[in-house]
C-alpha cells in the first residue's frame, strides 16, 4: 500500500463504517485517480472535502431513526457509562485492596468485589453484543450481586472494619440494571460502536488514578482526572452538531452519577433535591442535547429502519 | 441549484461516467472553473439520488475496485433543463441587445468634506 492510499484510508475514517464498507473502495479509487501522480498525500482540497463528506455521512445516519429510537439508544449508553464506571471502580478497589494492602479500604472489598464487578462489565459489554434474554439473565446475576455482595457487607467485613455502600449507591445500581434489561427489551439495533464512548469516559475515570503510582507524578492527577472528564464533556458538546445522542448519554451518566450523594445529603438533612447543581446541571444539557436531537431524527412515519 | 450540483448533473447528459470521469467532465464542462473534490462529489451524488434526479447504471470491476457509473434520471434530466432555462432567463436580463449599451457605469460621486 502506497503511503498515498494509506493516508488516504486514514481520512476515509471520517466516514460511518456502514457507509464506509458500501463506498468506501468506490471513493478510495476516485479519489487516487484525482490526485495527480507523485504525490504522497492527498489535495488539500480533497482532504477537507472527505472529512465535511464523512461528517454529513454521519449526521445523515441518526435521520433514519425516530427521536424515540434514538433517545432510547443515546440513554442506554448514559446508563452503561454509568454501570462500567461503577465497574471499574470495584475492579479498582480489588487490585488496590490485594496489591497495596496497607491503604485503608473504606468500602467492601475483596473477591466480593471483584465478581460483582465483573458481573457488572460483563451487562455493560452484552447490553451490545448479546440477545435480549443473555443481556436480562446477565443484570439479573449483577442485581444479585450488587445486593447481596456489595450492598450489605458481610459479617466479616464488619469486622474487618469494612462497611457496605449505602443503600442509595445500591438503589441506583439496582435501577440501572433495570433499566437497562428494560431498553434492550424494546431495542432490536444496538451498535457496539456505542462501547467506544463507554470505554472513554470509563479511561477518563480510571487512568488518571494509576498515575499516582508513578514516582514524581503523584500530585498531577489530581489535576488531569476534572481536566479528562471536561475533556470528553466539550467533544460531547462539539458533536452536537453532528449527532446529539453522545452529549444525552454524558448528560445521563453524569445525572445518574448526582442522584446517591443527593440521596444521602437529602437523608443527612444537608441538601435540598430540587435546587442540586450537580443534578440540574446535567438535566440542563441533557434537555438541550435532546431538544437537537429532535431536529437530528426522522419523523415517525417515515423511519426507514426500526 | 448550487452550481457544483448542475455541473456534476451537466456531466452525465451524454450519458452515464463513473465518478473520476464526472469530475473531469465537470471540469471541462466549466473551462476549468469546476474542480470537484471527491468527497464534494460523492455527497452531492448521494443527496442527488435522494431527491431522484441520478440513479446507478452500472458496476463493474477495475483493477480489484469497485467502478460504479451513474446516469440521469428524467426527473434529473427536466430539473437541469429547467435551471438551465432560468439560468437564461436570468443572463438575457444583462446580455440583451440594445440594453447593454444604454446602461453606463455610474461614476463614484466625490463625497465633500465640510471644512
Amino acid at each position: 500500500m502506497s503511503p498515498l492510499e494509506r493516508r488516504c484510508r486514514l481520512l476515509m475514517r471520517a466516514y460511518p463504517a456502514a457507509y464506509r464498507r458500501e463506498r468506501g473502495d468506490e471513493i478510495m479509487a476516485t479519489l487516487l485517480e484525482a490526485t495527480p501522480e507523485g504525490r504522497r498525500r492527498p489535495l488539500l482540497r480533497d482532504m477537507r472535502a472527505l472529512i465535511m463528506g464523512g461528517l454529513r455521512a454521519r449526521a445523515a445516519q441518526n435521520r433514519r431513526f425516530t427521536t424515540a429510537v434514538n433517545l432510547r439508544l443515546a440513554v442506554l449508553a448514559g446508563l452503561c457509562i454509568y454501570l462500567a464506571a461503577i465497574a471499574a471502580g470495584d475492579l479498582n478497589d480489588f487490585v488496590t485492596s490485594e496489591v497495596d494492602r496497607a491503604v485503608p479500604m473504606v468500602g467492601p472489598a475483596g473477591w466480593p468485589v471483584l465478581i460483582a464487578g465483573l458481573l457488572m462489565g460483563a451487562v455493560v459489554a452484552l447490553a451490545w453484543l448479546a440477545r435480549r434474554p443473555v443481556v436480562i439473565g446477565a443484570a439479573a446475576l449483577a442485581a444479585g450481586a450488587a445486593t447481596g455482595y456489595v450492598g450489605f457487607p458481610s459479617a466479616a467485613q464488619q469486622a474487618a472494619g469494612r462497611g457496605g455502600l449505602t443503600s442509595a449507591f445500591v438503589i441506583t445500581e439496582l435501577g440501572c440494571l433495570a433499566a437497562v434489561a428494560a431498553l434492550t427489551v424494546r431495542m432490536e439495533r444496538r451498535s457496539p460502536a456505542w462501547l467506544w464512548l463507554v470505554g472513554a469516559v470509563v479511561a477518563t475515570l480510571l487512568l488518571p488514578g494509576y498515575l499516582r503510582y508513578i514516582p514524581n507524578l503523584w500530585f498531577i492527577w489530581m489535576y488531569i482526572a476534572p481536566g479528562m472528564e471536561l475533556c470528553v464533556l466539550v467533544v460531547a458538546v462539539a458533536w452536537i452538531a453532528i449527532d446529539a445522542r453522545p452529549l444525552v448519554a454524558v448528560a445521563t451518566y453524569l445525572s445518574l452519577s448526582s442522584v446517591p450523594p443527593i440521596f444521602d445529603e437529602i437523608g443527612w438533612g444537608v441538601s435540598n433535591w430540587f435546587f442540586n447543581p450537580a443534578l440540574l446541571i446535567p438535566l440542563a444539557i441533557a434537555a438541550l442535547a435532546v431538544w437537537r436531537l429532535r431536529r437530528q431524527s426522522v419523523r415517525p412515519g417515515q423511519a426507514v429502519q426500526q | 441549484m448550487r452550481e457544483p450540483t448542475y455541473f456534476v448533473l451537466a456531466a452525465l447528459l451524454d450519458g452515464p461516467l463513473h465518478g473520476y470521469a464526472i469530475i473531469k467532465q465537470a471540469w471541462e464542462l466549466s473551462g476549468g472553473r469546476i474542480r470537484l473534490a471527491t468527497g464534494t462529489l460523492y455527497t452531492a451524488l448521494d443527496r442527488l439520488t435522494d431527491e431522484g434526479y441520478v440513479r446507478l447504471v452500472s458496476e463493474e470491476t477495475v483493477n480489484g475496485r469497485i467502478r460504479r457509473s451513474y446516469g440521469l434520471t428524467d426527473e434529473g434530466s427536466a430539473a437541469l433543463r429547467a435551471e438551465a432555462a432560468r439560468m437564461a432567463d436570468a443572463a438575457r436580463i444583462v446580455t440583451e441587445a440594445n440594453r447593454g449599451a444604454a446602461v453606463r457605469p455610474v461614476r463614484p460621486r466625490r463625497q465633500v468634506r465640510p471644512a
